[in-house]
């Protein structure tokens, strides 16, 4: 039973069996939704589109990113990255040491986090921020003081989606996530903080949304009426 | 130039092959057996499922717009609701984390009854007849006035009116509390002393109009975070300022403008010196004051409630605005300056910005003037500040009082779950008790207009055995009651019985005879209503965890156990819309109408007054007030539609350091944590923030004793002692002579060291002030 | 590090015992069916040998009747 599969064949084959999967799930979900009550249809969230502003905000440094060397070292992961996070989505906790308790946003944290560059202390570069307009950074970001937990917990967060979803070969991939206070692309997909995996191969094309569609918004239910 | 290609080696694609691996299996699997299904097959298909629903947060007063990810059945993601006035889609830490205080592992689920000194499971049907003869049993041997209920600004509004009709209605004992009584009930006596009527005139958008804040005691960016960051995001466009008033440097006096530093209780003697200054440099507004207001003056020498049944009522006397004038003269700056420890230039400055004509001026509190011997007066005194110069009830002109619980205002305030509060009204007014009656559909007789205990005294009672049986409900007084010590002791005592509503075991349901696990939140439908009278409606997202019913349906089952079924003829589907049908009745009218049950349900917060469609963002201003006659101002609280700007002098706190006890203690919360910690401590990310408790000293008073940060420190006042880690030169500074302690810790319990004196008026105690002996430990 | 996925078909009357044993081996997620006797099953070994010990491992296991790779990846 050992197989070395060829993985372009596999694929193929996948591909297909997916297609029935696709088709039998389909089914079973439309059932499902026959049993959803009117009322609760009403007061569905209809998820807004995202702000625009920010979306630029980083682009004047396109030029930069492009340009910049490939460094190896150091590298953060995108496991790394999520990992940092209590469910996709959630403000990332503060992993080092903070160095001056006594001093607020764009006197300490911004510092480092709003340019972003090489922090010799931490060996490490300093992610930039996507929102440096909100000052009162520990508002969300906390710091870790201690490993222990004072109850465990059973919460299991939100996994991150999928980020490898072109939905053609060689198509642009569509964004995974929430904009809300993420509309600034290249802070956190350009320049050496950013995680390899995430990191976009081309900065210098700044209007990043006109190729990468939004994550699926919730569908509102339409049909088109008939003539009868 | 060539691209760069980069090879992902990550967890996600492994994630992906085996979403695929997966797939493929089933449909092979499909193909073989063709009716088989899977079930858990979302666990390889990723979040297609997610679907978000709106919720005001759980956590404080502000009432953020969160929208909760749902997932199989289970809360898992938070974010900002944009549609939401309150937050536009920014959140605090608490609030992103929220939905992970629903899944600790250590979640009451059973209910549990204590038998011979050990827990024991029972059905929940078990627990509610056992709750329910207990409470028959004692009112048969005791009397009615032996029982209590004491419930929350946490509790849903739908919970607070069921326990008022139960209670007061149904058993006819006005023996009902809640812990907002520790937190707001000054405001309420601030709001109804002034104005007559409870709840700030204003609402947050003032933020987006004022060219001042002025912060009275208030660690805005730790406590009302999300607001703060509004505040900020004014000062970014519009370059407003941030002044900062406080007896400690925090994270908000490092943000703010100006941060100036006042002696604790120098705030009475702070704001009259700004009242003089503005009256002695003619920058009265004369029109304003001559048409809009009235002098009064109350009694003095008030005592601190520190004995048992102590009993004070004040008596408004009319005085005139020259005798206004003469009785400031006690604070003119230099004097006092030597009260309040505030430089001469610094009240100068504070008066110059109050009195600016062209400065639109918002001040902002919440715990420091409440929790405080005499809130009820420095209430009034801000908003005399406000009335002498006429900033009130526009846009940008606005003294505003903040609330630390999600329902304080929603609950507690507007339906009244005080021991002389009814859901409009009070029962002392014939009026309000016969409308009461007649909603109810109870015989007036059955209300009683005399009202019993107010919290520090109703836990007073129980030590003393006039109550017996005490019924809590989403609240941790064992944590959170002053001069801990006694009313756990009085708790305790043989013959109580105490029940215990709760989600985790605290302190409190330690000492409880029977623990009813409670729906928490999302798991039950509800209500809230937050600082700036906006009510916001929740739905139940998600099933409630092993036998948990929610507190109303906890008080419905038990009140019908007792024969009181009548007054509670709703089945469990539609309790809550009843509910809300049969309240929004005690409110009807332009001065306080609500929005309908599917209005609620359909937005993300409604203000009252909500009249023919509209929110009143600004009351007492017939521009933005339908309740308001003629073409400005209407205090239509008050009889003569004046409001009242009151004559209050400084007094000195129950307790000042001496010779002993040298040290201030003031007592607070962190960012991280929330009230007394049973939530936001079961959150890891949270916990691991803030683990525990300390002591702020300030750097040269440690250095003198030698104190660096994380050594041992012990704190001893006339009460209780604790040995808890210092911490120098960190998150807050207090300056020489004082320290401070956050009280969420149920480990470091510094409540055992508070004192229960409190404030007259308002019977809230005081958390911010009493004397303690400091030394290395 | 080897990704497959198997539809293993359990002895009558073995199921819980069959979930029970492969949810105790590491690297691996079960999916049973809900009203079949059929169970999925995929495998995210550290290394070749550990996948070739795993398949030893359920190879040898009495209470399964028949066991099918459907799709393997190697990463």
């Amino acid at each position: 039973m050992t197989i070395k599969p060829k993985q372009h064949i596999l694929i193929f084959y996948i591909v297909l069996l997916m297609a029935s999967a696709i088709v039998v799930l389909n089914f079973s979900m439309l059932v499902e939704q026959e049993e959803a009550q009117v009322d609760e249809e009403l007061f569905a969230y209809v998820e807004p589109l995202p702000f625009e502003s920010g979306v630029f905000e980083r682009a004047g440094f396109a030029l930069s990113y492009q340009n910049m060397p490939d460094d190896e070292n150091p590298q953060r992961s995108l496991d790394g990255y999520y990992k940092r996070r209590a469910f996709s989505g959630a403000p990332p906790i503060i992993p080092h040491v903070i160095l001056n308790e006594n001093t607020f946003g764009g006197k300490a944290c911004l510092q480092c986090h709003q340019n972003g560059g090489y922090v010799e202390q931490f060996k490490a570069f300093a992610p930039v921020t996507p929102h440096p307009e909100l000052i009162n950074c520990r508002q969300c970001h906390v710091p870790v003081k201690s490993s222990s937990l004072f109850q465990a917990t059973a919460f299991e967060g939100l996994k991150a989606n999928q980020i490898h979803n072109s939905a053609l070969e060689g198509s642009p991939p569509i964004i995974p996530h929430t904009l809300q206070m993420r509309e600034n692309c290249l802070a956190c997909h350009a320049g050496p903080a950013a995680p390899k995996a995430i990191r976009v191969t081309h900065p210098e094309r700044v209007n990043c949304r006109s190729c990468h569609a939004l994550k699926p918004l919730t569908p509102i239910e339409w049909t088109r009426p008939t003539n009868e | 130039m060539e691209r760069k290609a980069y090879t992902v080696k990550d967890h996600s694609r492994r994630n992906f092959l085996k979403q695929l691996a997966a797939t493929s299996a089933i449909s092979a699997a499909t193909a073989m057996l063709p009716k088989v299904t899977f079930g858990g097959v979302e666990k390889f298909t990723g979040n297609d499922k997610l679907t978000w629903k709106k919720s005001p947060c759980r956590f404080c007063g502000v009432g953020c717009g969160l929208l909760i990810g749902l997932q199989n059945g289970k809360a898992v993601a938070v974010k900002g609701d944009p549609d939401s006035p309150v937050n536009k889609g920014l959140c605090c830490v608490k609030g992103y984390h929220s939905v992970m205080a629903l899944y600790g592992k250590d979640r009451l689920r059973k209910p549990l009854v204590k038998r011979n000194g050990k827990w024991v499971e029972v059905t929940m049907t078990e627990a509610l007849d056992l709750v329910a003869n207990k409470m028959k049993e004692t009112i048969d041997k005791h009397g009615k006035d032996a029982v209590a209920m004491y419930g929350s600004g946490q509790w849903t509004i739908p919970d607070g009116y069921v326990a008022s009709k139960f209670m007061k209605g149904g058993i006819g004992t006005n023996n009902l509390e809640a812990n907002a009584r520790l937190c707001m009930a000054s405001a309420v006596t601030g709001f109804m002393t002034s104005f007559g009527l409870d709840e700030p005139m204003g609402c947050y958008e003032d933020i987006d109009h004022a060219d001042v804040f002025v912060l009275w005691g208030n660690n805005m960016a730790e406590m009302h975070p999300v607001l703060f960051s509004r505040l900020l995001d004014q000062r970014l466009k519009r370059k407003s300022i941030i002044i900062d008033l406080g007896t400690r440097t925090t994270r908000t006096s490092l943000a703010a403008d100006k941060a100036i530093l006042f002696q604790p209780q120098g705030d009475l003697a702070l704001a009259n010196a700004i009242c003089y200054e503005i009256i002695n440099n003619g920058w009265v507004n004369r029109s304003f004051i001559e048409k809009h207001c009235v002098f009064k003056k109350g009694k003095t020498n008030i005592g601190y409630g520190l004995e048992d049944n102590f009993q004070f009522t004040d008596e408004p006397g009319d005085i005139s605005f020259n005798d206004f004038k003469n009785f400031l003269n006690d604070y003119a700056p230099a004097k006092a300056s030597a009260l309040c420890g505030v430089s001469v230039k610094d009240i100068k400055y504070l008066a110059q910005l109050y009195a600016d004509p062209n400065k639109k001026v918002m001040s902002l509190w919440c715990m420091g003037p409440n929790q405080h011997t005499r809130g009820t007066w420095i209430n009034n005194q801000i908003y005399n500040i406000h009335l002498l110069t006429g900033k009130i009830s526009t846009p940008g002109n606005s003294p505003f009082s903040l609330t630390g619980q999600p329902s304080a205002c929603g609950t507690v305030r507007e339906v009244g779950t005080l021991t002389h509060l009814l859901p409009h009204g009070t029962v002392t007014n014939e009026k309000d008790r016969k409308l009461a009656a007649e909603i109810w559909k109870v015989p007036v007789e059955k209300i009683p207009a005399k009202p019993t205990f107010h919290t520090v005294e109703m836990f007073r009672a129980l030590d003393r055995g006039e109550i017996k049986f005490m019924w809590i409900q989403v609240t941790n007084p064992m944590v959170s009651m002053p001069n801990l010590k006694r009313y756990r002791n009085g708790a305790l005592k043989e013959d109580r019985f105490i029940v215990v509503s709760d989600v985790y075991p605290t302190p409190t349901t330690d000492v409880a005879d029977v623990i009813l696990p409670s729906a928490m939140w999302i798991e039950r439908e509800g209500m809230f209503g937050n600082s700036e009278r906006r009510t916001q409606h929740f739905e139940k997202m998600i099933e409630p965890q092993g036998e948990c019913l929610s507190d109303t349906w906890q008080i419905i089952e038990v009140a019908k156990r007792m024969g009181y079924g009548n007054l509670f003829p709703w089945t469990k589907e539609n309790h809550i819309e009843e509910i809300w049908k049969e309240y929004t009745r005690f409110h009807h009218g332009p001065e306080h109408a609500m929005a309908s049950y599917q209005e609620l349900k359909a937005r993300p917060g409604i203000q009252w007054p909500y009249v023919n469609g509209k929110e009143t963002k600004w009351r007492y201003h017939a521009k933005y007030d339908p309740a308001a006659k003629g073409d400005s101002f209407d205090f239509y609280g008050k009889p003569d539609g004046k409001a009242w700007i009151w004559a209050r002098p400084f007094e000195p706190a129950p307790e000042v350091p001496d010779k002993e006890y040298p040290y201030w203690l003031c007592t607070g919360r962190v960012v991280e944590h929330w009230h007394t910690g049973s939530m936001t401590r079961r959150i890891p990310v949270l916990h691991q923030a803030v683990p525990h408790a300390y002591v702020e000293l300030n750097v040269q008073d440690a250095a003198n004793m030698n104190i660096r940060t994380g050594d041992k420190v012990k704190l001893v006042s006339r009460r209780g002692e604790l040995v808890l880690p210092a911490s120098v030169n960190e998150r807050g500074q207090p300056p020489r002579g004082q320290v401070f302690v956050p009280f969420f810790d149920e480990g470091l319990l510094i409540n055992e060291l508070t004192i229960d004196a409190f404030c007259p008026i308002s019977r809230e105690p005081e958390y911010k002030k009493c004397a303690v002996k400091v030394m290395k430990a | 590090m080897p990704v497959k996925s198997y539809l293993v078909f359990p002895i009558a009357g073995t199921v819980a015992q069959v979930i029970e044993k492969l949810q105790s081996f590491n690297h691996c997620e079960v999916l049973p069916a809900d009203n079949q006797e059929v169970i999925v099953l995929v495998t995210d070994s550290d290394s070749e040998k550990e996948d070739e010990q795993f398949l030893e491992a359920l190879k040898g296991d009495t209470t399964i009747q028949h066991i099918s790779l459907i799709s393997g990846f190697s990463t």
